[in-house]
């Protein structure tokens, strides 16, 4: 190992150094530089992106809202959602902009236009997630609503399993109705009211509750045939 | 070894590290460094800590929605930090599951929303326009930092972002608004008629060995209350109020002499002139000086205020501002207002918003409250102040002593207080000192009831405390006979009533099964009866219990109607023939039902949805409460 004697020999050798390894720390640096600015250059970007897509997003919400004075503007919602989908394409707020589109088209009973759009949700959010597991369970509903209830079921019992097994059931109770099914539709709307009562905060489902109610008549309860007769 | 290290630094090694510290520098920053690490929460989701200081936070705001709600009548025991700590915590769990949730689907809050909401609430507003010195001064009352309420804020409006698309974008579909209205909106023609339980009355003749009989089956019903007998000790802050000696009062005056003082208020009127647009400096100062000369030539400042003043608030009103007490209005006004005597009209002032002539009109001197005017509220406070001191040193001897007493006599001699005593004390006791739940509930505790200890020291308020002990406890016991004698009587014949009335209700149901109509049995008995064609779900003109049986009921065959009976709540009995039931149909519904099953079924779906979505990242979460 060197030794230096001399104040004079240290300052030499670390000219020296300089010479040979000067403009190699000089660009490592640089290059560290750029690298780790540029990062946060395109973080930054990218949180300015998302800001800009919750603000239309914003817009579109806004859109949709009924103010006090008469109908939401579902002409301008269309529009921001359709922009939504456009320009921020990759974001999570382009999938939420379809799922309203998809809404809007079955309000108008145009079940096309709402397949589609729930087709394009269930192609760009991850499989098995929260989003996708709702979108499949409205994609069903539409199909059978189109009359494909053999392909709605098929989907809804793939889901079955699934963390919205409630609002699952719910649906195939309502598609074994349109197909005339009454027995299977009683049972899947008794499964689907056992699993929402899990949670006891929630209020009762009026629908629900009817329609199991039609499905279940009662006998009179007093006859004066059999046994009130003793 | 330092050696080692200076000589390894010279190699390309040493380049690589420090060419890593920079990078890591510049994207984690120092801070990460200095200060990261060390978690120190009351609870962990997914590896995220929750702060004690958010359950504190989330638990005062709790407090203050139930005071505000309740007023006084609040139960201290709701608000028991315990209690309202475990509610609070669960709904902080709640809510950053949900906050994790939407960060991993990159949903943020914009500043500039931020702001939009912010701008956009109106307890910040001051004159309808947002004020920061309000918005900051709102926010300091409530106990919340900006930096604070723009975290909370920004998170409200994400969660919402988020039950938007998971709740808010459900629908109906055409197949299950059919299918729902066919339900909804089914309609059935009900006939029903009454039969009063009046006319059915009994006067039975009892007889002893029923009365015995009845007794011996039913002695659940003839039970005393339980109740308990209580000895308690009352300490209430009135008691512990001493007359304050004059000289104290004198004494405290003089020392709180000045904060009684009333501010000096001036009260001014002015007249505002604005520069027109085309006019030029020369004009516009020329058009005050004349309104200034005018004015010493003795013009009627009012009047004048009328005819010129560009401030059409206060030109009606002659100009009049009202009472500044030094910060009402602009600085230069205020200087200027200070050096005016009552009745002199000012030198023009310019201001922001314009040039003002301004006449002070009053002025009111700072007075000094004198003593005779101050002397109540000081006598209450300084008594009010050594009352509660005076009690809440009893109350803690109070509770040495009690807490190894046998009983309270021990403790209430040695601290010259009294034993008090209660008696029928029951669990619902809905009257008196002891319809307090907290006071019920440490009666009935196992340690006071069970095992005859003293209660503790209970708080009912800062100026009211109780410590109890129970003197006898009365166990439920069997009424004797004699006393219960009437009421068997009458539960006899009430039940023979009963079974008269079902028997005629059965005669009646047998008569319309067998073809008789409704109608002409209840004529032919004199009975009312009545008819609903088309009743649907949410009809009002049917007897509820009516209405709620007609849709139980299995539908009708073409000419035999279902036949049934059901009790009202009077007992009367009500006999109904189900004639006919009628499909929903979707496009017979008026826009508005349509509207409302619309609604209906989209909403459940998404609050089931939404329900299943929380319960969904509660189960899949690592959830660790320390």
């Amino acid at each position: 190992m060197e030794q230096y004697r001399t104040e004079e020999e240290q300052v030499e050798a670390l000219k020296r150094w300089w010479d040979e390894n000067g403009k190699a720390t000089i660009a490592a640096i640089l290059l560290a530089l750029v690298a780790g600015f540029g990062w946060q250059g395109w973080q930054g970007f990218q949180q300015e992106q998302l800001a800009t897509a919750s603000d239309s997003y914003q817009r579109l919400l806004q859109a949709m809202s009924t103010p006090e004075t008469g109908e939401p503007d579902t002409a301008a919602a269309r529009e921001i959602a359709g922009q939504i989908k456009k320009e921020y394409g990759g974001s999570t707020y382009a999938q939420f902009a379809a799922l309203h589109l998809a809404r809007m088209a079955v309000n108008d009973a145009d079940l096309a236009t709402a397949e589609a759009e729930l087709r394009w949700v269930l192609a760009k959010a991850d499989a098995g997630s929260d989003i996708a597991q709702i979108t499949q369970l409205r994609l069903a509903r539409v199909l059978a609503s189109s009359g494909d209830t053999t392909q709605a079921l098929t989907l809804l019992d793939a889901g079955a399993d699934g963390d919205y097994a409630g609002a699952y059931a719910m649906a195939r109770g309502d598609v074994f109705m349109m197909q005339g099914d009454e027995s299977q539709a009683r049972a899947a709307y008794s499964e689907a009211r056992v699993l929402a009562a899990a949670d006891a905060t929630l209020p009762p489902l009026a629908t629900l509750e009817q329609k199991l109610q039609s499905l279940n008549p009662q006998a009179p309860e007093m006859t004066g045939t059999t046994a009130d007769e003793g | 070894m330092l050696q080692d290290i200076r000589s390894n630094i010279q190699g390309t090694m040493a380049k690589i590290i420090i060419g890593l510290i920079i990078v890591s520098f510049s994207i984690f920053g120092i801070e990460s460094i200095l200060f990261g690490g060390g978690s120190s929460g009351v609870a962990e989701v997914n590896g995220e800590p929750i702060s004690p200081i958010e359950v504190q936070q989330a638990v005062n705001t709790q407090k203050r929605q139930l005071i505000a709600m309740m007023g006084d009548a609040v139960d201290p025991a709701m608000l028991d930090d315990n209690v309202l700590g475990a509610q609070a915590l669960d709904g902080l769990i709640d809510r950053r599951l949900q906050m994790q949730s939407a960060a991993d689907l990159d949903l943020v809050a914009s500043e500039a929303e931020i702001g939009r909401v912010i701008a956009g609430m109106e307890q910040f507003w001051l004159d309808g326009q947002f004020s920061p010195e309000v918005y900051t001064s709102v926010l300091a009352s409530a106990g919340f930092t900006p930096a604070f309420f723009k975290q909370s804020l920004a998170q409200d409006l994400v969660l919402n972002q988020v039950r938007s698309a998971v709740a808010g974008s459900d629908f109906a579909t055409p197949a299950e608004l059919a299918l729902n209205a066919r339900i909804a909106s089914e309609q059935r023609d009900v006939r029903y008629l009454t039969i009063p339980l009046e006319r059915f009355r009994q006067d039975v003749d009892v007889t002893d060995e029923q009365v015995a009989a009845w007794y011996a089956d039913n002695e659940a019903n003839y039970m005393t209350e339980e109740s308990v007998e209580l000895e308690y000790i009352e300490l209430l802050v009135d008691d512990y109020r001493e007359p304050i000696a004059e000289d104290v009062l004198r004494q405290e005056f003089e020392l709180a002499k000045d904060s009684y003082q009333y501010q000096p208020e001036n009260r001014v009127s002015h007249i505002l002139f604005e520069q027109g647009d085309g006019e030029s400096d020369d004009a516009f100062a020329a058009r005050v000086a004349e309104a200034s000369q005018s004015l010493s030539d003795g013009a009627d400042f009012a009047q004048l205020a009328g005819e010129l003043s560009a401030d059409i608030g206060s030109a009606a009103a002659g100009g009049d501002l009202g009472f500044s007490s030094g910060d009402a209005f602009p600085e230069e006004m205020e200087e200027a207002i200070a050096a005016l005597e009552v009745g002199q009209v000012s030198e023009p002032v310019t201001t922001d918003a314009g040039v003002h002539l301004i006449l002070l009109t009053e002025r009111r001197a700072g007075e000094t409250a004198s003593f005779e005017e101050m002397r109540p509220q000081l006598e209450e406070t300084l008594q009010l102040t050594e009352a509660r001191n005076a009690l809440l040193r009893k109350v803690e001897d109070l509770r040495d002593l009690a807490f190894n007493a046998e009983n309270l006599n021990g403790p209430a001699q040695d601290l010259e207080l009294e034993v008090e005593t209660a008696s029928g004390v029951t669990r619902d006791q809905l009257e008196g000192l002891f319809s307090r739940p907290s006071l019920i509930a440490a009666a009935f505790s196992e340690d006071v009831l069970e095992l005859g200890h003293n209660s503790e020291v209970i708080e009912l308020s800062p100026e009211h405390f109780v410590a109890l002990r129970v003197a006898t406890h009365n166990k439920p016991e069997l009424m004797p006979l004699d006393t219960v004698r009437e009421q068997i009587v009458s539960a006899i014949a009430e039940k023979a009533s009963q079974e008269a009335i079902d028997v005629e209700a059965l005669r009646a149901v047998v008569a319309i099964n067998a073809g008789e109509g409704v109608e002409s049995f209840a004529v032919e008995n004199g009975y009312e009866w009545q008819v609903e064609i088309g009743a649907k779900r949410r009809n009002v003109n049917l007897p509820q219990a009516v209405l709620e049986r007609a849709f139980e009921l299995q539908a009708p065959t073409a000419d035999t109607p279902v036949v049934d009976a059901v009790s009202d709540i009077n007992g009367d009995r009500l006999v109904l023939a189900l004639v006919r039931v009628t499909e929903g149909e979707l496009d017979a519904l008026a826009p508005t039902e349509r509207d409302l099953i619309d609604r209906q079924v989209g909403a459940e779906f998404g609050t089931l949805i939404q329900q299943e979505y929380q319960s969904g990242l509660r189960q899949r979460a690592e959830i660790t409460v320390f």
